[in-house]
């Protein structure tokens, strides 16, 4: 092999340098094959490797995943209008089966789910979407569990959700695509070449309107809940959780892809234009199952998938 | 692309007897008050704090009674109220601050005098309702605002529909005016009721009574096209 790649300080012994430059070659090639306009981002398709054309080392994911479709539409929301069926807009739910205006944690734990892993009877649900007035369902519907948007240290740190948690991601108050409280925001599965926005974007013909949703990852330690169901959570602040809300928990990252392509008339959500998107988690993960998936994937920097073992 | 096929689940043979115990709960809960269900309510890894803002007035609805069978989230919500309640509250003003608003144009707007004065009456009692509403959010500290504003909700009127009513006179104005309200005026009465049938706070359930009361009544007397 002729090509000198840069090596970085190291203790190894001098007899490794062969093999530190056969895996950073490896790794340039890996970088080469999978480089393109995909967009930075953990687990976009699920099988993308990151690599360093420097180093030896692939770099680490921290992540595990559930794949729910989509169950049933109602017009029920359990965490902001527990006990009033027909308050809401339409929410078009995944994962658990029995999800309604009634539903309680005890009511998902165990229950019917359209996830895998099986396990998984939370509950998932956005505002629907209608194209000229129809229904549009998720057709790609995974949920990443991610250690990321923190340090290192933190991440080590990551407790499980307690059961019963409700996480609620997106603007309450959406006034606009330049909302700078949205977290929404809407792309084209495998056209990066189309900006995201916080508004529907025009996806070529045969690719897919995708909506990536981030839902805080800071716990204040001791609500399941809050009064505007927001304030028991955060996002980070500087690679940490703030003092307010000190306790790490997986970044839930919500993907949904829909059979949408081209222009965007006619497009709304049950809630209103693109830029109102916002999701619900209502935990129902048996406790066991979570706390080996946060132990061994998200503490140790390993990327699992639905059945919570390394991929 | 794959089909939104069920996952078929085996039932959980645990599932009856949580299921009794679920039942066991929600007796325990309508039936006696203070009564304590057995082990399978909500609990967070550490005590739950008393509430967004610590305003406490009336009787707290403890730490974890979320899942006696309530619906209520029961997870150190604000003074007192439930999930439910607040849920109610907070649509309701939201409702009612809209609905008043439309109604409060009516007067320069509308054709029709007898709708005019119709919706001139009912625009005052949201006024007065709204302040009764507004007085227990207060009371029991809840933030200001709800979680859904800026989003479209049933019984509430369209951004489209707002637009037209900026503009709309006489027989157009009349139209709309009747569209929303009767739209509204169903909505209120539907959450009332599911209000009243849910395990609520006595101070919530008579703000609902007298919803319920007034907007079937406004229903009942608002004046045909």
């Amino acid at each position: 092999m002729s090509v000198r790649f840069p090596r970085p300080p190291t203790r190894r012994p001098r007899a490794r340098r062969a093999w530190t430059t056969a895996l950073a070659a490896l790794g340039l090639l890996f970088a080469t094959l999978y480089a393109g306009t995909a967009p930075a981002g953990t687990g976009r398709d699920g099988t993308r490797i990151d690599a360093v054309p420097q180093g030896a080392e692939v770099v680490r994911v921290a992540e595990f995943l559930a794949e729910c479709p989509y169950s049933h539409r109602l017009p029920d929301d359990p965490i902001v209008f527990p006990g009033l069926p027909g308050a809401s807009h339409m929410h078009s739910f995944f994962g658990s089966r029995v999800t309604n205006a009634h539903t309680r944690v005890t009511d998902l734990l165990g229950s019917q789910t359209t996830c895998a892993p099986a396990v998984d009877t939370s509950s998932y649900w956005v505002p629907t979407l209608y194209r000229d007035d129809q229904p549009v369902e998720p057709t790609g519907t995974t949920f990443y569990y991610l250690g990321e948007g923190v340090h290192d240290d933190v991440i080590q740190r990551i407790r499980p959700f307690p059961q019963g948690l409700r996480v609620v991601a997106g603007n309450a108050k959406a006034t606009g695509v330049n909302d700078p409280s949205s977290v929404a925001r809407w792309s084209c599965l495998h056209h990066g070449e189309v900006a995201p926005s916080k508004d529907f974007v025009t996806c070529p013909a045969g690719s897919m309107l995708e909506s990536y949703l981030d839902f805080p990852q800071c716990w204040n330690g001791k609500d399941l809940d809050s009064a505007d169901h927001q304030s028991h959570m955060s996002y980070p602040v500087a690679g940490t959780c703030p003092a307010s809300h000190p306790v790490p928990v997986p970044k839930l990252r919500q993907v949904l892809r829909y059979p949408v392509s081209g222009g965007t008339q006619g497009l709304r959500l049950a809630s209103g234009p693109g830029y109102t998107m916002h999701g619900d988690f209502f935990n129902a993960w048996p406790e066991a199952e979570l706390a080996r998936r946060v132990t061994n994937c998200i503490n140790v920097i390993v990327k699992c998938g639905a059945d919570g073992t390394p991929s | 692309m794959a089909d939104t096929t069920d996952r078929a689940d085996t039932a959980r043979p645990a599932g009856a007897v949580r299921r009794a115990l679920t039942t066991t709960a929600l007796l325990c809960a309508l039936a006696v008050p203070g009564c304590s269900a057995p082990a399978t309510t909500d609990t967070p890894s550490a005590p739950a704090s008393a509430g967004a803002s610590g305003a406490a007035t009336g009787p707290k609805t403890g730490t974890d009674t979320g899942d006696t069978g309530t619906g209520n989230t029961g997870t150190g919500l604000a003074g007192g109220l439930s999930g439910t309640d607040i849920g109610w509250l907070q649509l309701t003003i939201a409702m009612d601050d809209q609905a008043r608003d439309i109604l409060e144009r009516a007067p320069d707007r509308a054709g029709d005098p007898a709708l005019a004065d119709w919706a001139a009456r009912l625009a005052a009692h949201h006024r007065t309702e709204l302040t009764a509403l507004r007085a227990l959010s207060a009371e029991a500290g809840l933030p200001d605002g709800n979680p859904h504003e800026g989003h479209e909700m049933p019984g509430m009127a369209s951004a489209a529909a707002l637009r037209e009513l900026e503009t709309a006179r006489g027989p157009a104005f009349d139209r709309l005016l009747r569209t929303t309200l009767h739209a509204h005026l169903r909505q209120t009465v539907k959450l009332a009721d599911a209000l009243l049938a849910a395990d609520a706070d006595p101070r919530t359930r008579e703000l609902a009574r007298d919803a319920r009361e007034s907007a079937a009544d406004a229903e009942r007397t608002m004046p045909p096209a």
